[in-house]
């Protein structure tokens, strides 16, 4: 090749570049298109086992090729190891970034986590520009065929992995970039591509084939494990294994709750975490806390923020009350027997009280009964026309004694008569039978009991 | 008036032949073959031997009263009933009057005191047939010597003797009778 052709080449690698660099840099490299490009032998071997296929829906890719093989895992989804999470915008790139230096295109050890690579979902809408790029592994061994197969060709993957897979250290951006540089440096990595490929090529195969611990390309383990401390976006987890992960490290990271109950206002908290000696204790023989031990261990002082809206009452003003005890009365409770009272007996028995008032409905007929009384015993009236019976001026009645007698006044005692007969008189039961023969003596004895 | 009992020549003897006259022919048995016989004769039958026996009697008291016999005192009838009853041997016969009952007693009977339904029978069969009375005897009471009888009719008979069952004293259940008897 000519210095012309080279120069005309490196001219369009530049304008692809330059082109490129608008493009989304979710589909610029995929792990095996720097091993394609570059002329290796793509081999499904242990190492690469090991780094799973992009997604599908993230490469859908239309254009089918026979020759690709099917992806080792399918279930592992993760991003190739090449890919870089931090992703600059393509402003912010500059032509020594994508080109990178050749002395940096053995940095095969990339720390970029594959956990900062966004779930990839890239629609042909999205990203027009950036066709799916299919994982094959070309069979082609050099780049400097004449006829580049059509996937480099639509995608321009012959040169751009390759600077992709250079561009690894960052450059010096005070570094004024000019063309002729660029061409220079072009050359130059052209030359050191070719010669890593080679190279590669020799040392990738020995070492997959030697052994498979050799392969100290990427450990996506470690990768995991260790994620930049940039990384501050949540992830999704893409299976359960990795949900259940991180469900635990998330609640190792914030179980520090405090140990104490927070007051009723502060709502609902998060379980306190177990003691620390516990895992010890577990080994040990446990030791029950006694009631006592309990109750101190309650006692302890709330915090200040337990106690940030509780309310002191005030203690109980005024005098304290008591119960006074029942008074005992002197007086012994009157026995059943002192009760009872005799009723007040009645004067008269069978008459009426005295104080007893006529019923009312008698009353003008016992009035008019004793107005009949006090006529009859009263004078009948006189008339006004004639004189009185009774003159107060009249003479006094005259007084006739009675005739004296020489008898003594006596009274005429009456005798009784002495009686003349006997008062007894006597009923007399007894039958006086005096039988005058036998035979009337038996007759009579027949005749007992009336028959 | 009738005369006295005379038991002369009321019993004979006839020794060359055997035979024992008392108004009949006779025969001496003793009074536990009698007792044992009429205790298993039974009572009808015993009734039925006594009655023979005053019947017997009462036919010669009649024969000695005669036609007196319907005025004769107690006395008489009591003497001669009394004599034929001592010529059979059963005992010594005496009288009592309580009011308008007539008693008849039997004392120093042979018997003891058994068969004293012996003693009525022979008493009823011999008023009956000396009085032409149908007569009932009753045992009032009895003692170790002296069996008393009530002469009445068949129904009192029966009454007083219920009485005595039912626990009445003989004098009670006589004075009973007089009341009863009365109303």
């Amino acid at each position: 090749m000519t210095t012309q052709e080279r120069i005309t080449k490196l001219q369009g690698l530049l304008t692809r570049v330059q082109q490129n660099a608008s493009r989304p840099r979710g589909a610029a490299a995929m792990p095996d298109a720097p091993r394609a490009a570059a002329g290796v032998p793509v081999v499904p071997t242990a190492p690469f086992a090991a780094h799973p296929a992009p997604p599908p829906v993230a490469f859908a890719s239309p254009a089918p090729l026979p020759a690709a093989p099917p992806p080792p895992i399918p279930s592992a989804v993760t991003a190739p190891a090449a890919y870089s999470a931090p992703q600059p915008s393509a402003a912010d790139q500059s032509v020594d970034d994508l080109l990178g230096g050749p002395d940096d295109a053995m940095a095969i050890d990339i720390d970029v986590p594959l956990d900062t690579i966004p779930p990839v979902a890239v629609t042909p809408a999205q990203a027009p520009e950036s066709e799916p790029i299919p994982l094959v592994a070309s069979t082609s061994t050099s780049t400097k065929e004449p006829l580049p197969p059509p996937i480099d060709d639509a995608f321009g993957l012959e040169s751009e992995v390759s600077e992709v897979r250079m561009a690894a250290a960052p450059r010096d951006s005070d570094v004024e970039v000019t063309v002729a540089a660029i061409e220079a440096e072009a050359e130059a990595e052209i030359i050191a591509t070719e010669e890593l490929s080679e190279a590669d090529l020799v040392e990738l195969t020995e070492s997959s084939i030697t052994t498979a611990d050799a392969d100290v390309d990427i450990d996506f383990e470690e990768e995991d494990d260790q994620p930049p401390a940039s990384s501050q976006r949540s992830r999704v987890a893409s299976s359960m294994d990795e949900a259940l992960a991180a469900a635990a490290e998330h609640g190792e990271a914030e179980h520090d709750v405090p140990l104490k109950t927070p007051p009723p206002e502060s709502g609902p908290q998060e379980a306190a975490a177990p003691a620390p000696g516990v895992d010890a204790l577990l080994g040990e023989e446990l030791e029950i806390p006694m009631r006592a031990e309990a109750a101190r261990s309650s006692v302890t002082v709330p915090t200040a923020e337990q106690l940030g809206q509780t309310i002191e009452l005030e203690e109980a003003r005024g005098p304290s009350l008591e119960l006074a005890e029942p008074v005992q009365s002197s007086v012994p409770p009157a026995a059943i027997e002192e009760l009872e009272v005799a009723l007040p007996s009645r004067d008269v028995v069978g008459g009426y009280d005295d104080s007893l008032m006529p019923p009312p409905e008698a009353r003008d007929d016992l009035e008019a009964h004793r107005r009949r009384q006090d006529e009859d015993l009263a004078p009948p009236p006189e008339s006004l026309a004639q004189l009185p019976s009774i003159q107060p001026g009249g003479s006094s009645p005259e007084i006739v004694p009675l005739p004296r007698t020489s008898a003594p006044v006596q009274p005429e005692m009456v005798a009784r008569p002495a009686p003349t007969g006997s008062a007894e008189s006597f009923a007399s039961v007894r039958e006086s039978f005096q039988p005058a023969s036998f035979v009337e003596l038996l007759d009579a004895s027949l005749s007992l009991g009336g028959d | 008036m009738a005369t006295r009992f005379n038991p002369s020549g009321s019993v004979s003897f006839d020794l060359v032949r055997g035979r024992v006259d008392c108004g009949g022919e006779h025969v001496l048995v003793p009074a536990e073959a009698l007792v044992d016989l009429c205790r298993h004769a039974g009572d009808d039958a015993v009734t039925d031997f006594g009655r023979r026996l005053g019947t017997a009697a009462g036919r010669r008291v009649a024969e000695r009263l005669g036609d007196g016999g319907a005025s004769a005192t107690l006395e008489e009838v009591l003497d001669h009933l009394g004599g034929e009853l001592a010529l059979l041997g059963l005992g010594s016969l005496g009288l009592e009057r309580w009011g308008r009952a007539l008693v008849l007693t039997v004392d120093g009977g042979p018997f003891g005191q058994q068969l004293d339904g012996l003693l009525g029978a022979v008493l009823e069969g011999a008023l009956q047939r000396a009085f032409g009375r149908d007569c009932h005897a009753a045992k009032l009471v009895r003692d170790d010597r002296r069996v008393r009888f009530l002469i009445a009719n068949a129904k009192s008979a029966g009454r007083v003797s219920e009485w005595l069952g039912s626990g009445l004293s003989c004098g009670d259940a006589l004075t009973r009778l007089q009341i009863t008897g009365a109303a």
